[in-house]
């Protein structure tokens, strides 16, 4: 073998080791069991999250009777066999109630952080990528919601604005209030963190590059700032969801939630914790115990798997607090 | 790499985890709980000591004092005979010592919204009942008229009646209490209803009378246009309190004119603050804010002599009243059984077991005696088959199932309160309750709608959440069984009453009034207070649901015409029996009619929780519309 072939070879090794070096590796499929195996309680999360969305929508065919009806069952029967959860004062059965409560809580929780978490990074986008004094301007504006309570909003907004609210398909007047209250208190919070993100990507080399070859400022935010923000996003939502159906529990616990009466009213786990059943809580605890067990789960469940989420999507936050 | 690492020993290697933060913060909470309720306890051995402490050292003074006494007096028998006599004396200064002192603690739902005896009752009874002086008492469960600011009344002839005012009395303000100042405060009654448009005084109590005279410094008479039946029996309301012309005219607020038969004209004024000065009872309004009342002795209140049942010649023993203002009836019950309430008036059967057991309070049961009724908008229920419907689309057995597990009956136009004036049997009533929703149906397609309805809302108060399921249920019934959209819609109590009797407009902006929970309640003794009033067209058939004789649907005015017209012919029978027959007519014509609005099934029984140490409350006046006017009640200190 000649030097030159023996160099030629060599020089074909380098770069096939080169090539394999930089080589991008191949997209890895995601292993469900492998995820679940590395974020055990991120997966537990998540069946606690399936099982409160699987009993809410197949609650009609569970052994329930319409939440509201009366007198399915004796005042205040403890739970049996006929009312596994029991029974209310006016006989309505528990275990429907919880069943279809979390309906609204999943509902109400999901509309408000999408509303919530894409209204305030939206504004954190256009304010941060703009700059100045559009900038200066909404972020007062964030200082002043932050600084007021979030109850008093809602009550503020309950007493001026929820009577004028129209019914939306699928939203009706008083959860559009409680989705519009919720999410003015989520939207601020989420409009701070996202325009630290997009201060940051607004000076990255790429969004530089993009500019330099005259892409106008929507492409550039709408193509590469806006797509860097959907993994904090996904994190924001993830640790804002428990919170906002808190929230709507809080404010039907408060009477200013959802209609508590009528035939196709949904009950709500706030609104049965407080109302005339709170006066026999300690006659019949199933009253508290059940409702109150269903809302624990379901945002226990929502923020251990947020919290996996946070860890699997940015691994550099992983393990603060 | 990471995806090899196990979890654990990922969780191992972290120096401060979130989760492990969240734990750590779990069991410390938890921890922090235990140690808490496990020295709960030390507390109250801590205050038990000195207590007990200075029990010790008050015997052990008792014991030496006794001991200096006895040797003072020589012998035993000198010394018991001297502690004795001191007894004797003590007792013969005030025998009701011991009963005098203490507070009674009370509690309502809302602050008031005006303290004018002549306009509201809502949320004002405490203050009015405390501050003001009434003719006199009357007990319906004794039949029994007890004197306050009266010592005598007379009926001269059927239309003439006759007032004898205790002599002595003052205003807090140290006016004189004298015949001017009784016929004002009785005669602005009609007055006020006028220029108000409607007050929440039960104006058949003084629309027969044509004036109140005063006819010397201590009397008042009275002349009627009609006999009325019941009249002395309504003069015990508190409506008719005295009320000081001086504070009216200094610091009243003017509220409308009234135009005299002779064409003059009177500006009217209302004292909703109640300045001081305005009352003579015996206590003085101390404190009124949105936290509540407290009223306190008034040292100069006049003497009751002689002091009929309820009263006491010397004034009432308990030294103050303070009212809080609970919206929660759950944080009320809290308070009452923590001690802080002495009268809970409304506790449920089905926490009774809450209460059983418990030393510090007492439970009563009385028979319910309450209400709870559907009121329909005349502007839209003028047609009698739209009011017949409503009334078959409400399943009543589902209703007693639901909501009067204890037992319920159906509810007379007249209160089963009063025996000798409700004939009407259950099997009776229940032809007229029958849920048919079948026929509901057919009548409302047939009814004819000047205003269409296309969702029936019931209005109701907040202030019990008993009378939102009420609502609820009946809201549910009337969706199922007339397959139209249906509304609950609540307020706080003072809006709910404002909006109730507005008559701003011929047409509520509401279908049906929901009012009354059908548990407690009282009778004054009137078949018209209870509750005939309801059906009245010249009283809340007329302000409050729009069926009046002046009505522009003639439907309603014929019948309001009729109905009112056999109102004053039972006011006017003074012969029991022949008014119980005449009464009898009157309900049966209203059932027949589906008149104005109609009753829901009620409670048999209902009770009352009161702390042990408040005594002498009479429970019945408790019960019925007396129940702060008794000044012999005390409290054990």
């Amino acid at each position: 073998m000649s030097q030159e072939q023996t160099t030629a070879q060599e020089g074909q090794a380098a770069e096939a080791a080169l090539a394999l070096e930089y080589a991008i590796p191949p997209r890895q499929r995601f292993n469900p069991f492998k995820w679940a195996r590395r974020e055990p309680f991120g997966a537990f999360g998540l069946v606690l999250i399936g099982l409160v969305v699987f009993l809410s929508l197949a609650a009609p065919v569970l052994r329930t009777s319409p939440p509201n009806e009366f007198a399915v069952g004796p005042p205040l029967a403890g739970p049996n066999a006929d009312n596994w959860f029991g029974t209310t004062a006016r006989g309505k059965d528990v275990w429907s109630r919880v069943l279809f409560a979390g309906r609204i809580s999943l509902k109400i929780g999901i509309a408000t952080v999408l509303l919530g978490t894409l209204g305030g990074t939206l504004i954190a986008l256009v304010s941060a990528y703009a700059g100045g004094a559009v900038d200066f301007a909404v972020g007062r504006i964030a200082d002043m919601f932050i600084s007021i309570p979030g109850i008093l909003i809602a009550l503020v907004l309950h007493s001026s604005i929820s009577a004028d609210l129209p019914d939306l398909p699928g939203l009706q007047r008083q959860e559009l209030y409680l989705v519009i209250a919720i999410s003015l208190f989520f939207m601020p919070g989420t409009y701070r963190i996202m325009r630290g993100t997009v201060l940051e990507l607004r000076e990255a080399t790429y969004v530089e590059a993009a500019q330099v070859v005259g892409s106008s400022s929507f492409r550039i935010m709408w193509r590469h700032v806006a797509p860097n923000m959907f993994g904090l996003m996904i994190v924001i939502t993830s640790i804002s969801l428990p919170a906002a159906i808190l929230t709507e529990a809080t404010l039907s616990f408060l009477g200013l939630g959802v209609p508590i009466g009528g035939l196709d009213a949904v009950p709500s786990w706030g609104a049965d914790l407080s109302g005339s059943s709170r006066r026999f809580f300690s006659v019949a605890p199933w009253l508290a115990i059940f409702p109150g067990l269903a809302l624990a789960i379901t945002v226990f469940g929502f923020n251990i798997f947020g919290d996996s989420l946070r860890d699997t999507l940015d691994p550099r936050l992983r393990g603060r607090i | 790499m990471r995806d090899n690492e196990n979890y654990w020993k990922r969780l191992r290697r972290r120096p401060v985890t979130r989760r492990s933060f969240l734990v750590g913060s779990g069991v410390a909470a938890a921890g922090s709980a235990a140690i808490l309720a496990g020295c709960g306890d030390d507390d109250d051995d801590d205050e038990a000591a000195p207590a007990a402490t200075q029990a010790a050292a008050a015997t052990e003074a008792a014991e030496e004092q006794a001991a200096a006494a006895t040797e003072a007096a020589g012998d035993d028998e000198q010394a018991a005979a001297a502690t004795e006599a001191a007894a004797t004396q003590a007792a013969q200064a005030d025998p009701d010592a011991d009963k005098r002192g203490g507070t009674l603690k009370l509690w309502k739902t809302e602050e008031d919204a005006g303290l004018d005896p002549g306009v509201f009752h809502v949320n004002n009874t405490e203050v009015l009942y405390s501050t003001m002086t009434q003719p006199y008492t009357y007990q319906p469960t004794k039949n029994l008229f007890a004197m306050d600011g009266m010592v005598g009344f007379e009926q001269v002839d059927p239309t003439t009646f006759v007032w004898s005012i205790r002599p002595g009395m003052k205003f807090h303000n140290g006016d004189a209490v004298d015949s001017e100042a009784v016929a004002f405060s009785f005669g602005r009654l009609e007055k006020l209803y006028r220029a108000l448009d409607g007050t929440h005084t039960t104006r058949t109590g003084f629309a027969f009378v044509d004036s109140f005279e005063p006819t010397d410094p201590l009397t008042v008479t009275e002349h009627w246009a009609r006999p009325n039946a019941d009249a002395p029996v309504y003069r015990a309301r508190h409506y008719y309190s005295f009320l000081n012309p001086r504070m009216v005219e200094e610091h009243g607020k003017f509220e409308g004119s009234y135009e005299h038969p002779d064409g003059t004209i009177e500006d009217i004024y209302s004292v909703q603050e109640l300045p001081h000065g305005s009352g003579s009872g015996p206590y003085t309004l101390a404190k009124r804010d949105a936290t509540g009342t407290r009223v306190e002795r008034w040292p100069d209140y006049h003497k009751h002599t002689p002091a009929d049942d309820g009263f006491v010649e010397d004034g009432p023993y308990i030294d103050a009243w303070e009212t809080r203002v609970i919206p929660d009836q759950v944080a009320a019950k809290a308070a009452f059984l923590a001690g802080d309430l002495d009268v809970f008036a409304a506790v449920d059967p089905l926490e009774l077991p809450e209460f059983e057991g418990l030393d510090h309070v007492s439970v009563v049961e009385v028979p319910a005696g309450g209400f709870a009724g559907q009121g329909m908008d005349g502007g839209k229920f003028h047609d009698k088959r739209s009011r017949q419907a409503l009334q078959k689309a409400v399943d009543y057995e589902g209703f007693i199932a639901a909501l009067r597990p204890f037992g319920g009956q159906f509810a007379a136009p007249i209160s089963d309160l009063l025996p000798g004036y409700q004939k009407l049997s259950q099997e009776e009533l229940a032809t007229w309750y029958r849920y048919d929703p079948a026929e509901a149906r057919a009548l409302w397609a047939a009814a004819d709608f000047e205003v269409p309805v296309e969702k029936i809302k019931l209005f109701q108060s907040s202030s019990s959440p008993l009378q939102f399921e009420i609502s609820d249920y009946v809201a549910q019934s009337l969706a199922k069984a007339l397959d139209i959209e249906t509304e609950v819609e609540a307020t706080d109590a003072n809006t709910w009453a404002a909006r109730a009797v507005d008559r701003n407009q011929d047409v509520k902006d509401w279908e049906l009034l929901s009012y009354g929970t059908g548990d407690s309640g009282g009778t004054s003794g009137v078949p018209n207070d209870t509750h005939l009033i309801h059906y009245d067209p010249r009283a809340y058939g007329f302000n409050a649901f729009n069926h009046y004789i002046e009505s522009p649907r003639k439907e309603i005015a014929a019948d309001a015409q009729e109905i009112a017209d056999m109102l004053n012919a039972q006011e006017a029978e003074t012969d029991v029996e022949a008014r119980a027959a005449l009464l009898t007519e009157v309900q049966t014509w209203i059932l027949d009619r589906h008149w104005c609005n109609w009753k829901l099934p009620i409670s048999q029984v209902s009770y009352f929780g009161f702390s042990s140490r408040l005594q002498d409350q009479g429970v019945a006046d408790w019960q019925n519309f007396y129940d702060r006017r008794r000044e012999s009640m005390w409290v054990q200190s």
